[in-house]
């Protein structure tokens, strides 16, 4: 079927002094189905083309993240490289941080076997010292509690050993000033007495007494503990 | 439906099954391939600033291993890995002389293992021993009180648990003269000890 179109194109025409311009019909004499066929073409071809496209834009997205996945792998392998460089240089090192352990284990085997420690000569020369006149000590006995403290009626709680005493005086009032002595030594508490008996030697009355005292944890010497030597 | 609206909208069918499908099959995976190995990295560098932590320490100990290697033999020192009772009997009997106190008996138990502050039984896993010691002296009250003294800085960790002081039983000579027994406790290590305690001495050294 054949077109006609009357608008356009225009045509001039001199006629005498006159130019007319007048439309000319523009005819199509392709058949319709041409036409058609040739925009589906181009529609075909626009399609075919933004498929391309978003090929193109998919192959993109994956080279970019594709870059990024071998940076990353390269920022990897330069850290797995570090890391075996400072583990070897770590176990290189390793026989400093054994020893350190081998201290650590055997100050705690020391103060687990000595925390218990009590400088004994320390109260001996206090001892010496302190002892009232007219108080002489003819034996003194130093029992470690081990954990009896509990049970004893003498030991006060907490007591890590106690120590009797046996002494003469001349008159009960020494046996006083005894036990006032004993209480203001470090680490001694309750400090207790278990007879005061009158007695005679020699033609002179004395007074024969036993005693008892409680040495708590403030004795211990601390020599070897955790910190001790550090 | 005209044929041309038919192929714009399989084109746009197309389209979005090209970019969805290339964004899952494709894009994301190679994404979360990165994503999974910064991660990675991001671990690694973690450990490495740990293990580099552990290095400067390691090296800052470096430098005074001489000093804790002289720590640890004066340990290996006062707790043997064996019982060493003959070096202890020259060190109790040096110990004694220097004093002046006359050394009368020393009495060793076997090795048994030692039991923790608190319990009554070795049955707890401590892996040291420890061989009870009663060590009998007679001296004056000074020369009493430094035989103490020096059993409590052996060279050897000696530990002073009771003593008994009292005057020298009637017969022996020497006014003022104490007789000094002590309960003390030597330790040895329990790596070797079970081996060792066979071979100790256990028994009575008297004058």
């Amino acid at each position: 079927m054949t077109t006609t179109e009357l608008t356009d194109p225009t045509v001039t025409l001199p006629v005498g002094d006159l130019v007319l311009t007048t439309a000319l019909p523009r005819v199509n004499l392709l058949p319709p189905e041409i036409i058609e066929a040739s925009r589906l073409r181009t529609i075909q071809l626009s399609m075919g083309a933004a498929v391309a496209a978003a090929l193109v834009v998919v192959g993109g997205l994956w080279f970019v993240a594709d870059q990024q996945a071998q940076a990353e792998q390269t920022n990897l392998d330069a850290a797995s490289a570090t890391q075996a460089t400072v583990g070897r240089q770590v176990r290189e090192l390793a026989p400093v941080a054994q020893v350190y352990a081998q201290v650590d284990q055997r100050r705690a085997l020391l103060q687990t076997a000595l925390g218990g420690d009590v400088e004994w000569s320390r109260y001996l020369t206090d001892l010496s010292l302190t002892v009232p006149d007219n108080v002489w000590l003819t034996s003194m006995n130093v029992t470690p509690d081990a954990g009896s403290a509990a049970t004893t009626g003498t030991a006060s709680a907490g007591a890590i050993a106690t120590i009797t005493f046996a002494g003469t005086a001349l008159q009960h009032d020494d046996v006083a000033l005894w036990l006032e002595s004993l209480a203001k030594q470090k680490g001694y508490t309750s400090a207790y007495f278990n007879s005061s008996t009158e007695a005679t030697v020699g033609g002179t009355k004395v007074v024969n007494f036993t005693s008892t005292v409680s040495v708590t944890r403030d004795a211990l010497s601390g020599r070897y503990s955790q910190n001790a030597g550090k | 439906m005209t044929k041309t609206r038919l192929w714009l909208v399989l084109t746009a069918v197309a389209v979005v099954a090209v970019l969805a499908g290339g964004w899952f099959l494709l894009v994301s995976p190679k994404r979360a391939e990165a994503d999974d190995l910064r991660t990675q990295t991001a671990s690694t560098e973690q450990q490495i600033a740990v293990l580099r932590g552990k290095l400067d320490q390691l090296r800052a100990q470096q430098a005074d291993l001489p000093a804790q290697q002289a720590v640890l033999e004066e340990i290996s020192k006062q707790i043997p890995t064996d019982p060493a009772l003959p070096a202890l009997i020259r060190a109790l009997t040096k110990a004694a002389r220097t004093s002046g106190v006359d050394l009368a008996s020393l009495q060793p138990s076997a090795p048994a293992p030692l039991a923790p502050v608190g319990t009554t039984t070795g049955t707890a896993a401590t892996p040291i021993d420890v061989i009870q010691l009663a060590v009998t002296a007679q001296g004056t009250y000074a020369q009493v009180q430094q035989f103490v003294s020096r059993l409590e800085t052996l060279q050897r960790a000696f530990l002073v648990r009771g003593f008994q002081l009292a005057p020298q039983s009637a017969g022996d000579t020497g006014a003022n003269q104490l007789q000094l027994t002590v309960n003390g406790q030597v330790f040895t290590s329990a790596a070797t000890a079970a081996t060792a305690g066979t071979a100790a001495t256990s028994g009575t050294v008297a004058n």
